[in-house]
């Protein structure tokens, strides 16, 4: 079962896999390997995901959604303003998690819609590999915070995929380079995709990769070219913004097709609703620089976090589609002064650095396995103290996994219950920082104020994600915490929707699991009894007592629906069995063996 | 005897040669044995053929599938018929064995 | 590398290595907080950088998260806590401040969460500063880099006495308070 690399990107997506020792992307019937993050709901309830679902978005605009990316793991009080920019209607009831209105249909979350995406990008590895993957990398932009992550590995687990890894996307793509077959060096990674920009700045030391500061924008991208080229050929940011839902995403998905053409042939033709409008190259240029230069700044600050000036980045690579316009490139080569890597496709270097990834942790790689990967975490973590002040923990750009501990005390006397409030950011005041997570410690002894020493241990792991535990010192008490995610979706929420999922769809995974495992086990059970029938005489030692004990407990279990307990019978009376089937396979293949053909040993078999 | 391919077949594994971007691979087909499950068919792509292989190739030179079974696998796979099947029920690989004895409901595995 | 625990927790097998040489079980990190221990270095300011790296990079190879995707969760679970010990070991160690700090008091960080005590006279110098900064705007940034490079130096001097088998390491903590001030003061005046 090979492991899978997956680039779940703002605007298009890619499986990657590596065989025979080389990272190939997967490609659709069309020989496409992007897919376009674009999923619309039909009002009978089937879903209709990539490029026919961007197409034809102009003709569905309040059942597509597209740019999905930029909501995972948000609050709706902060997506607002993408909520109008990409037009979405979000449920104005749900004030935890952002959920989106769909017209004819219940309302969906955004993990759910990235499910939908990765789903796809699953069955298209399983029709290639003749089989489930193994377990994914997923990638991620380094800048994404414990809540954006979090929901991302949930949307890989509602779409039946096992993440081995949340990777940073100019990690891989550093790895797709194979920067790590050099002696050594710094490099950065400049990543504008379509919604996303990442810089990160990384140090490569015998074969131990390290990221040592990241910095970006998770609002800056290839849309906003395509934006900005839409105002413009509409005539003014005001023009666009009165255009109706519909005809504004025409107008954007007319502008996408016309920058592609502007590069090559230095000008092209925006189809808008008063008719064609056609825009120069340079006026394009003109109108993308000042998004440019906000990725200037971000680059600035990323080697000043690693102590680090431009002239002592060994090599920059370019990662994301919108980096093959002409002018980024430029823009790029006069902020390092060196002309930046280009040589793989940018729109699948991240999904195949994912897949060597995903290869090298299935620790039989032929690729590099003295590779290792350290990557920091993007934003400080720290807690809401008296005042609203944030108290940082773990700064910005620590190395992961990373552990933390502070102690805390009471304010008042006898009080048994306190509130702590997680925060990620690097702003002084908690409220101007992401909330993660409140917590609430419980049974508490009685104390005088001051007294209580609660000890409280934050633990980052290698994907990025916080643990907490706490204690009470004096008492030993481990005190009860309840994690209740601020955004993001809670253990419950996942259930919740992976239960709807078997309700509503019979191409759900765990209860098409559950059937295989039935079948698997049915077909086990079919064969040991027929071969026991047939050559009891082969059996040694207790054999015969073990394997029907084995048997007679797989019997029982295909009753029920723990399908992990069937697969692992099926699995032990496989194991109890083999030394059997051998000496059956072994007494076939002598027969056949000794001087007669196959067919005959065919027809023997046969008859027996 | 030998081993055959049906037209439907020899295109699947050509489109799947493409999405794996790996043309110049061979299909891998043979025969495992899980426990007492029986036997059940295999497929993969393989970069080259090993050194006993039984080699098998389908279709013009520009467009070739070549098959390649392993010299165990073959003792029970002489004379197999494959075909692609794209059925409501059921889409893949099915195997018509002229040496199975009973074959389960799903075609993809078999005693003998 | 420091030896820290006797026996494998898997096979009970005597180790010294972060895994079991008998079955492979990666052990639990040490227990002792101690950064030098972990990385098996004398207890001594001058440290070599590149050398911790090796180091660093040695027992990462051997203990990441990484490396034990496939095994069980008893080791994925030490793998995750011996990385992130070693982790904030080499925090500790690389920042001279922090080394300094251990060294001297057993912490990396001011015994005082609202910020470290300071004595009187150091305060008064401080308000003197700010003083001549109004009349002569620049002065404090000026008379707080050079006091830096002052505390970095007497850090220097105390701890290559101490190193020699002279000396003590008693007004270390002070030294780091003063630079920690100092510090802070440049960081929320920037250069004009």
């Amino acid at each position: 079962m090979a492991n899978i690399g997956i680039d779940l990107g703002t605007t298009n997506s890619l499986v990657a896999v590596v065989m025979n020792g080389r990272a190939r992307c997967l490609l659709d019937d069309a020989g496409a390997s992007m897919l376009p993050s674009a999923v619309r709901y039909e009002a009978d309830g089937s879903v209709v995901v990539g490029r026919a679902a961007r197409d034809e978005a102009p003709r569905h605009p309040h059942r597509t959604f597209t740019s999905v990316k930029r909501f995972m793991g948000r609050a709706p009080a902060d997506c607002q303003a993408d909520a109008a920019l990409f037009r979405v209607k979000m449920d104005p009831t749900e004030a935890r998690f952002v959920r989106f209105l769909v017209e004819g249909h219940a309302p969906v979350t955004p993990v759910e819609v990235s499910a939908e995406v990765l789903k796809l990008l699953r069955a298209r590895a399983v029709e290639c590999l003749f089989g489930e993957p193994g377990g994914a990398v997923i990638t991620v932009p380094a800048y994404f915070d414990d809540a954006q992550r979090q929901a991302t590995k949930d949307a890989a687990r509602l779409a039946g995929l096992e993440v081995l890894r949340l990777l940073n996307e100019p990690t891989a793509a550093a790895i797709a380079y194979g920067l790590d077959k050099r002696g050594g060096g710094t490099f950065a990674v400049y990543d504008l995709g379509g919604g996303t920009f990442d810089i990160s700045i990384l140090k490569l030391d015998d074969g131990v990769f390290q990221v040592l500061s990241t910095a970006g924008d998770t609002h800056l991208g290839g849309d906003d070219f395509d934006r900005a080229l839409a105002e413009l050929a509409a005539g003014g940011a005001d023009a666009a913004a009165k255009l109706d839902d519909g005809a504004f995403r025409g107008l954007v998905a007319s502008a996408r097709a016309a920058k592609h053409q502007l590069s090559e042939h230095g000008a092209a033709t925006v189809a808008t609703a008063g008719g064609d409008v056609k825009v120069s190259l340079d006026a394009f240029e003109a109108s993308i620089l000042p998004i440019l230069e906000r990725t200037g700044a971000s680059c600035r600050r990323a080697l000043a976090d690693a102590g680090l000036t431009a002239a002592q980045v060994d090599a920059v690579v370019l990662v994301g589609g919108s980096t093959r316009v002409p002018l980024v490139r430029r823009h790029v080569a006069t902020l390092f002064g060196r002309e930046p890597y280009c040589d793989l496709d940018p729109d699948e270097v991240v999904a195949l650095g994912a897949a060597m990834q995903a290869d090298i942790l299935s620790g039989n790689s032929q690729l590099a396995d003295d590779m290792l990967l350290l990557d920091v975490i993007p934003l400080s973590l720290g807690l809401e103290v008296m005042g609203g002040v944030t108290e940082k923990f773990i700064p910005r750009c620590s190395t992961i996994p990373v552990n933390a501990h502070q102690t805390f005390t009471t304010h008042v006397d006898n009080q048994t219950v306190v509130d702590l409030h997680v925060v990620q950011g690097d702003r002084e005041l908690a409220s101007q920082n992401r909330s993660l997570a409140r917590f609430e410690l419980r049974g508490l002894p009685p104390l005088p104020a001051g007294v209580p020493r609660v000890r409280v241990e934050f633990t980052v792991d290698a994907d990025g994600l916080l643990h907490v535990a706490a204690k009470e010192e004096h008492t030993g008490i481990e005190a009860k915490i309840d994690v209740k995610p601020s955004y993001g979706l809670s253990e419950e929420d996942i259930e919740r929707m992976l239960e709807d999922a078997i309700d509503h769809a019979e191409t759900d995974v765990d209860e098409r699991l559950l059937i295989d495992a039935r079948v698997e086990a049915e077909g086990i059970l079919a064969a040991i009894h027929k071969a026991l029938a047939t050559d009891s005489g082969m059996l040694v030692g207790n054999e015969a007592e073990v394997i029907q004990e084995v048997a007679t407990a797989l019997q029982a279990s295909m009753t029920t629906t723990e399908r992990e307990r069937i697969s692992a019978l099926s699995k032990k009376l496989d194991e109890v069995s083999a030394p059997f089937a051998q000496r059956r396979i072994e007494r076939d293949l002598t027969l056949a063996l000794s001087g007669r053909d196959a067919d005959e040993v065919g027809a023997q078999m046969g008859l027996r | 005897m030998a081993v055959e391919l049906t037209e439907r077949a020899i295109s699947r594994i050509r489109e799947l040669a493409m999405k794996r971007q790996t043309p110049d691979h061979v299909f891998r087909l043979g025969i495992r044995g899980g426990g007492c499950s029986g036997l059940s068919y295999y497929v993969d792509f393989a970069p080259a053929a090993a050194e006993k292989d039984k080699v098998f190739n389908f279709g013009p030179d520009d467009g070739k599938v070549t098959v390649v079974v392993d010299r165990k696998s073959y003792l029970f796979l002489n004379g197999i018929v494959v075909d692609w099947k794209t059925e409501l029920m059921k889409t893949g690989f099915e195997f018509i064995n002229p040496l199975a004895k009973t074959s389960c409901s799903c075609g993809e595995s078999f005693t003998v | 590398m420091a030896s820290h625990r006797s026996v494998c927790f898997s096979c009970r097998e005597p180790v010294q290595a972060p895994s079991c040489v008998g079955c492979g079980a990666l052990q639990p990190p040490p227990a002792s907080p101690d950064p030098f221990v972990l990385f098996g270095l004398p207890h001594r300011y001058h440290i070599d950088a590149a050398d911790l790296d090796v180091r660093y990079r040695t027992i990462a190879r051997a203990t990441h998260p990484d490396r034990f995707v496939s095994r069980p969760a008893v080791e994925r679970r030490m793998a995750l806590q011996w990385t992130a010990a070693l982790n904030e070991a080499r925090r500790v160690l690389k920042d001279d401040r922090t080394r300094a700090r251990w060294l001297a008091t057993g912490r990396s960080a001011p015994r005082e969460s609202g910020g470290p005590a300071l004595d009187p006279a150091f305060l008064a110098e401080i308000f003197e500063w700010r003083e001549r900064d109004e009349d002569e705007p620049g002065v404090m940034r000026e008379l707080a880099t050079a006091s830096r490079q002052k505390l970095f130096r007497k850090i220097e001097t105390e701890f290559s006495e101490w190193e020699g088998g002279s000396g003590t390491l008693d007004h270390i903590e002070d030294h780091l308070n003063r630079l920690t001030y100092v510090e802070g003061l440049l960081r929320s005046h920037p250069e004009a």
